[in-house]
């Protein structure tokens, strides 16, 4: 019955097998064909997504990522009295996770800048589009259409968000020294770790002008953390790129993200041999 | 008539608030030092560049030190009254006090090398057109420069409107 009713079509049509054949050929080829050379073809360029790698093997809890984060961001120091209230801003913060006691104690030191989720809860909750994932994966924030709810605080799984309770304020020597790449917030808007985002438009333009593209050692101590790290501890890099440092990193079997549970899809990976616990 | 006086009220609330507000948003316009005419040098076929140095590849336009103006003014110049200020102003070394016309709101960011060397804009296209200006500059000279504007420019020439292209 088969036989009698392909034979008379073999002429004109191609076999249903030779179809298949072909579909699979198709497939195998986009497969097998680099990612990169395929979004050429299609007349599209790859857009970064730039994540960062903290390897907590090699952090010594030294804190410096954090003094060079406040001094590049002009993040307020709002004193002892606003801190005793856990009203500090600390887009770098340091973690610990204590083990043991004295004198067998060991600590952990986890460095925390925001996790700039793929999956941002705090993107989701807010009312007036004041955060939003921009188009290279970086959870931005305009201070200027902030209306201080606070969903986002509240939303942060990581609480990586910080509400400037008062008018931002710095001790007198360090007025004058304030980075004029970065705005500072006024009272009752949220802020937020940018990945540095100034620091890589500079990066871009530099490489504009030198008639050259991006590379991953442009930016793989880009923001201040990682550029301040003496232990090397903090890198970025574009996660897109396959070849790129923190894409190689965060294959590693010591790669980890926090509260990964919650699908919120982290981009800072962190690097430690002994395993995680929450 | 009551209500319609009331009525009144209110509209005239709403419109005077409206008007301060927006008078806010206005640029006010600056004293010059000096009764520059920018047509009467661009006559001399000096080009933005020569004056303003970084218009063209550095973040900033910038405004000429006052020993630039001396490579032509240290001998006197023409019949203008203010001519001579402007070696008043050189004496000792001292800079002319120029007004800055052009501000930009502290959370965004913009580089002149972007748009005028690798956008190629004219500088015309936002500091209107110079070559007709006889008086000293002290407004912008085409208006408010809002984030509209810069927006449907960004969307015509397919330059990026993601927010942290241009807010820091």
């Amino acid at each position: 019955m088969s036989a009698a009713r392909s034979t008379p079509a073999m002429g004109q049509r191609p076999s249903r097998r030779g179809l298949l054949g072909a579909l699979l050929g198709a497939v195998a080829a986009a497969l097998v064909a680099p990612r990169r050379l395929l979004a050429s073809a299609l007349g599209k360029t790859r857009r970064p997504r730039w994540g960062m790698v903290i390897d907590l093997d090699k952090c010594t809890g030294c804190q410096g990522c954090m003094v060079a984060c406040r001094a590049e961001n002009n993040v307020p120091v709002n004193g002892p009295d606003e801190s005793g209230r856990d009203r500090g801003i600390f887009w770098m913060d340091m973690l610990t996770q204590r083990t043991g006691e004295y004198p067998d104690l060991s600590i952990q030191f986890v460095p925390t800048p925001c996790n700039h989720c793929e999956n941002a809860p705090c993107v989701k909750v807010c009312p007036v589009g004041a955060t939003y994932l921009s188009e290279e994966g970086i959870v931005a924030q305009i201070w200027a259409r902030c209306i201080g709810c606070r969903y986002c605080t509240t939303a942060c799984p990581y609480s990586r968000r910080y509400f400037n309770w008062r008018a931002p304020s710095w001790p007198e020597e360090t007025k004058s020294y304030l980075n004029p790449d970065v705005a500072t917030r006024p009272k009752g808007v949220v802020e937020k770790c940018t990945f540095c985002h100034h620091r890589l438009r500079a990066a871009r333009e530099k490489a504009r002008a030198e008639e050259r593209s991006l590379t991953d050692a442009d930016v793989r101590k880009l923001p201040a953390c990682a550029e301040s790290c003496p232990a090397g501890a903090i890198l970025f890099g574009d996660l897109n790129d396959p070849d790129s440092e923190v894409s190689l990193l965060a294959k590693s079997p010591r790669a980890f993200r926090l509260l990964e549970e919650l699908g919120t899809h982290p981009k800072v990976v962190y690097l430690r041999e002994a395993k995680w616990k929450e | 008539m009551k209500v319609r006086a009331a009525a009144l009220l209110v509209i005239i609330v709403a419109v005077a608030t409206a008007w301060a507000v927006s008078a806010r948003e206005r640029p006010r316009p600056v004293t010059q030092p000096i009764a520059f005419s920018h047509k009467r040098h661009l006559e001399e076929e000096i080009t933005c560049k020569d004056c303003h140095k970084y218009a063209e590849d550095g973040r900033y336009a910038t405004l000429p030190p006052t020993k630039a103006c001396l490579l032509c003014h240290e001998e006197e110049q023409g019949k203008h009254p203010d001519e001579p200020k402007v070696r008043e102003h050189a004496k000792d070394g001292g800079e002319i006090p120029w007004a800055q016309v052009n501000r930009l709101v502290g959370h965004v960011y913009f580089s002149h090398a972007a748009h005028v060397k690798h956008a190629g804009m004219d500088c015309a296209e936002c500091h209107g057109d110079m070559r007709e200006m006889t008086e000293p500059v002290t407004l912008p000279q085409i208006g408010h420069l809002d984030m509209d504007r810069c927006m449907s420019c960004h969307e015509a020439k397919g330059a990026s409107n993601d927010c942290v292209a241009c807010h820091k």
